[in-house]
């Protein structure tokens, strides 16, 4: 039996009946909404809260974190990008969640190793890899189920540095089609960084039945009230009632020159 | 001891990065390196590459920095065995599955964390000391300040990028390759999309671009190496024999100067004025100082025109005549400015060409072929012809 996690949109929390996961102010990104400490520590009070901290971190914000995480309470899980946080959370509390970097069988055992057993998997395997990892690990998976992917995480703002050098007003969070695939792609500058989101949803449903005991994640960041609804009425079946992609599911993609070529 | 390390796409542009002054380089193997397209060593080429360099006192890293998928960790174990028995120095690893497999099969090389692993701070500097790694190559996005905490706060080895192409994202959070051209950027199939164009339609924009200016840290040179980094690392294992001759040769001089403390802002400035010549980007120091912002994009297009400074390499020196490869076209009064492993770079004027028939001529427009020319100073074999630097 699947466990859902849910990233909410907005701060009505009534609407998400599962567990949810909270984006923390100045240490999580590229959410729709961010929760104070204090927002947190009401809302974990009262139902099963987890804690989203994704950014990378430079001194000053992990001197900074380390106090805040000291603040926080009742916290289920903490889903962590930045390894520099392993020392300073109880490791039966962390989710590592290093965004595309989670993607075999044997660097989650040999976080298993070392006390990690909550894992996120990246988003980029087949459903055949998965299944692979499942079977030959036994650490808690977790898996983002259902989420505009990111695609970018960078330290620059890449979106006020093009307004800068070419006098433009281009907004902070804008749809960019690249030139020749025509791929859309969200941009979403935050502070002193710049997330891309694939535009498309992706959406593991068809294969949910491949994917039990896998914890799954909903991430309603970046989706409007209608896509939000939708997923809310249909995210236990196996469409979703939403135009999807789920390529990285059913195709391994090239990578050697071979492959290339 | 600071160490210049450099890049070497192939067997030969390793030698000339031995030559021209890095104490070690790092190169790729056929499979589990990140770029998939460099001319990536086979084993016998990695045993060549070894014992070269060991003979000359200096050192071999070998990347295994792929993202590793299940179908990668098959053939890891003997892969790691055979380096280790060949007697690479170091294994420039991201995946934890790689570190796992190192240390349970007890192998000699080092393990030097990859910038995939964007390591910016003490904590997770610690982590991998922890797992055995002696060394982290810390993310480009390290401020000074984020340099110096890990310093003061763990006891590893710190590389950090001095020169090169600058990811856009930190360094493995990045997949647009994947989405845009199917290309896994993790595996070595990045396609560079952050160079590539975008329209934003709803503003009908249709120059939009998210390109980062290459990096140079020739001003920081010494301030680093105060600081204590361990080795400055130059990117581009898929660049030519004579941008790696030339980049590690400035930096390596720059290093040099500053341990004798003999370091002058003319000759940062001179090796800045070489770099520059060299780049079909503009660059810059990146995150070091300050955050980056519209000065640190670059948005005006790549120079696509091959760059002419190369004139040639000397085969050797008798009487007064350098025998020379040519390589770029140079003619009677044209200047030249040899610049050598050993020597500082010196000009002379081209007084006398004489081709591969024996016959002078006015001009050598015949890049490979074999010329002698006359050179007022001794001159000596592999030093590289190119256009004076002002």
């Amino acid at each position: 039996m699947n466990k859902y996690f849910m990233i909410p949109r907005e701060k009505d929390l009534n609407k998400y009946k599962e567990n949810i996961i909270l984006p923390i102010e100045e240490f999580s990104i590229g959410f729709d909404v961010y929760y104070s400490v204090k927002e947190i520590n009401k809302i974990s009070s009262e139902r099963e809260t987890s804690v989203i901290i994704n950014k990378l971190l430079h001194k000053k914000e992990l001197n900074k974190v380390i106090e805040v995480i000291k603040e926080l309470k009742n916290i289920k899980y903490y889903f962590i990008e930045d390894l520099g946080l392993i020392n300073y959370i109880n490791k039966e509390n962390i989710v590592l969640y290093q965004n595309h970097i989670l993607s075999n069988y044997e660097s989650i055992r040999a976080y298993k190793d070392l006390g990690i057993k909550n894992i996120m998997i990246s988003n980029e395997l087949t459903i055949e890899e998965i299944c692979e990892i499942k079977d030959k690990t036994n650490s808690n998976l977790f898996y983002m189920f259902i989420s505009r992917n990111t695609l970018l995480y960078s330290n620059r703002k890449l979106v006020s540095s093009y307004n800068e050098y070419k006098c433009a007003f281009m907004n902070k969070k804008s749809i960019i089609k690249e030139d020749v695939s025509g791929k859309e792609l969200i941009i979403k500058e935050e502070g002193d960084s710049t997330l891309i989101f694939d535009k498309n949803i992706f959406s593991a449903n068809e294969v949910v039945k491949l994917l039990d005991n896998i914890n799954l994640v909903i991430n309603f960041s970046n989706m409007n009230e209608f896509e939000e609804d939708k997923i809310l009425n249909n995210y236990k079946k196996d469409n979703l009632g939403l135009e999807i992609d789920d390529y990285f599911l059913k195709n391994k993609i090239g990578y050697k020159i071979s492959d290339i070529k | 001891m600071v160490e210049v390390l450099s890049p070497a796409g192939n067997l030969e542009k390793l030698k000339w990065a031995l030559m021209y002054g890095a104490d070690a380089v790092y190169i790729g193997g056929e499979d589990y390196s990140l770029r998939a397209n460099a001319g990536n060593f086979t084993i016998n080429e990695i045993k060549e590459a070894v014992s070269f360099a060991h003979n000359l006192g200096k050192k071999v890293y070998i990347t295994t920095n792929i993202i590793f998928h299940n179908e990668d960790i098959k053939n890891l174990d003997d892969y790691l065995i055979t380096l280790s028995d060949i007697g690479v120095d170091a294994y420039i690893v991201s995946d934890l599955a790689v570190i796992k497999r190192i240390n349970e099969l007890k192998l000699k090389p080092e393990i030097h964390i990859s910038t995939q692993e964007s390591t910016i701070n003490r904590g997770s500097a610690e982590f991998f000391k922890n797992l055995g790694a002696s060394r982290v190559v810390l993310g480009r996005e390290a401020s000074r300040e984020d340099i110096i905490d890990i310093k003061e706060n763990v006891d590893i080895e710190l590389e950090v990028f001095v020169h090169g192409a600058m990811c856009i994202s930190y360094s493995g959070r990045c997949v647009l390759s994947n989405y845009v051209t199917k290309r896994d950027a993790n595996r070595g199939g990045c396609a560079q999309v952050c160079r590539f164009n975008f329209n934003v339609p709803s503003e009908n924009i249709s120059d939009y671009q998210i390109c980062s200016k290459d990096l140079c840290m020739i001003d920081y040179v010494s301030d680093l190496i105060d600081i204590g980094v361990n080795s400055l690392k130059i990117e581009g294992r898929m660049r030519s024999l004579y941008y790696i001759a030339t980049v590690v040769n400035s930096y390596k001089n720059i290093v040099n100067k500053k341990l004798n403390n003999n370091l002058t802002k003319e000759d940062i400035e001179y090796y800045k004025k070489v770099l520059n010549r060299l780049s079909n980007r503009e660059n810059t120091a990146i995150f070091y100082a300050s955050k980056p912002g519209a000065s640190e994009q670059y948005y005006t297009g790549r120079k696509e025109e091959s760059n002419q400074d190369f004139l040639g390499i000397v085969l050797e020196y008798n009487n007064g005549y350098a025998k020379v490869e040519e390589r770029n076209n140079f003619k009677i009064d044209s200047e030249i400015e040899v610049f050598s492993p050993i020597n500082s770079a010196r000009k002379f004027k081209v007084s006398e060409i004489i081709n591969e028939n024996g016959e002078k001529v006015m001009s050598a427009k015949h890049p490979q072929e074999i010329l002698k020319i006359k050179v007022p100073f001794e001159v000596q074999k592999n030093d590289i012809l190119r256009v004076p630097i002002y």
